[in-house]
């Protein structure tokens, strides 16, 4: 995807994709039911965050405002966590108007 | 090898028994050391700029000023210190308070002493300790202020050099009259400026357009243009 599109999509959580929480892990159950994923704490709120109208830059900005770090590492490790839950088809991209 | 020095805590809380009970856990840690205690605000900020720890745990309780006060007058001294602020429940309003105060880390008393321990190790590692479970709400929270924040910022833009004048002058407490005269306009026209104001910043009073002027420090960061 061009990176102008994706610029103003944002992440959301496919419907049939369920968190699991057991003590201190928290893992995602696929559609197909068959896969999980255990997910670190930042991940987990990465995860949260995916709620359609979050864009990636608004994601990284705010862990930059929490965490000392230089912002363009922070931004790839957010960027590849959205990454693998794009490939393991556990969020949908959708357009996220002006506003 | 030398061993690295232990990292320096301040501990500041108003319950003299868990002051003991952290004291205890943190000298049985061979890398951290208590360095002083207090129950008190002020005398927290002072002994932060006197003694230099690498730590301040500073509950939000401690008396005279309480936690978030105090903390952020250790950011306004610019004090070489972390602060792990200590909270009565994990409350994710305490929290964002907690983190726009200045402090590093957060931790609620019902955590586990080792928890406590463990939070105090990180903050002086230079990593921001929340809970895990919080951060998500914590990050939501801090992306809507962002949002706020922006939207804000362009009302204000819309704003011409003139009614930049107005505001400030607003924010000094002026009314339309004392406005007319210290802009050399007619009453009207002042009134006039102020209600363009109000309608730019999306106010409904005066009172909240200089609230916002000064919750965002408007003025300061976006000089007058022309217009």
């Amino acid at each position: 995807m061009a990176e102008a599109e994706q610029r103003r999509q944002a992440p959301r959580q496919r419907g049939d994709v369920w968190l699991r929480t057991t003590g201190d892990e928290n893992m995602l159950l696929d559609h197909s039911g068959r896969n999980l994923y255990r997910l670190n704490p930042t991940a987990l709120a990465l995860w949260e965050l995916c709620d359609g109208t979050t864009l990636p830059e608004e994601m990284v900005a705010a862990i930059c405002t929490l965490f000392t770090g230089i912002y363009d590492v922070i931004q790839e490790d957010v960027e590849r966590t959205l990454q693998a839950f794009t490939r393991a088809g556990l969020v949908e991209w959708q357009e996220v108007g002006p506003r | 090898m030398q061993r690295p020095l232990p990292l320096r805590v301040l501990l500041a809380d108003e319950h003299r028994l868990l002051r003991s009970a952290l004291r205890v856990s943190i000298d049985a840690e061979p890398d951290l050391a208590v360095a002083d205690e207090t129950a008190s605000g002020p005398e927290a900020v002072s002994l932060a700029a006197a003694i230099r720890p690498d730590v301040v745990v500073l509950s939000l309780g401690v008396q005279e000023t309480g936690g978030l006060v105090a903390c952020g007058q250790i950011r306004d001294a610019e004090l070489p210190v972390r602060v792990l602020v200590l909270a009565d429940t994990a409350d994710r309003s305490v929290l964002v308070r907690a983190m726009e105060a200045g402090a590093d880390g957060f931790v609620s008393r019902d955590a586990r002493l080792e928890d406590i321990v463990g939070a105090v190790r990180a903050v002086g590692r230079g990593e921001a300790s929340i809970p895990s479970r919080m951060l998500g709400g914590l990050l939501r929270e801090l992306v809507l202020r962002r949002r706020e924040q922006d939207a804000v910022v362009e009302r204000f833009s819309r704003l011409s050099r003139r009614e930049r004048e107005v505001l400030a002058l607003l924010g000094e407490g002026c009314d339309s009259t004392q406005i007319a005269a210290a802009l050399v306009i007619s009453p009207q026209t002042a009134r006039t400026h102020v209600q363009n104001v109000l309608s730019k910043l999306g106010a409904h009073s005066r009172v909240e357009a200089v609230d916002l002027v000064a919750t965002y420090d408007l003025l300061d960061r976006f000089p007058a243009r022309e217009g």
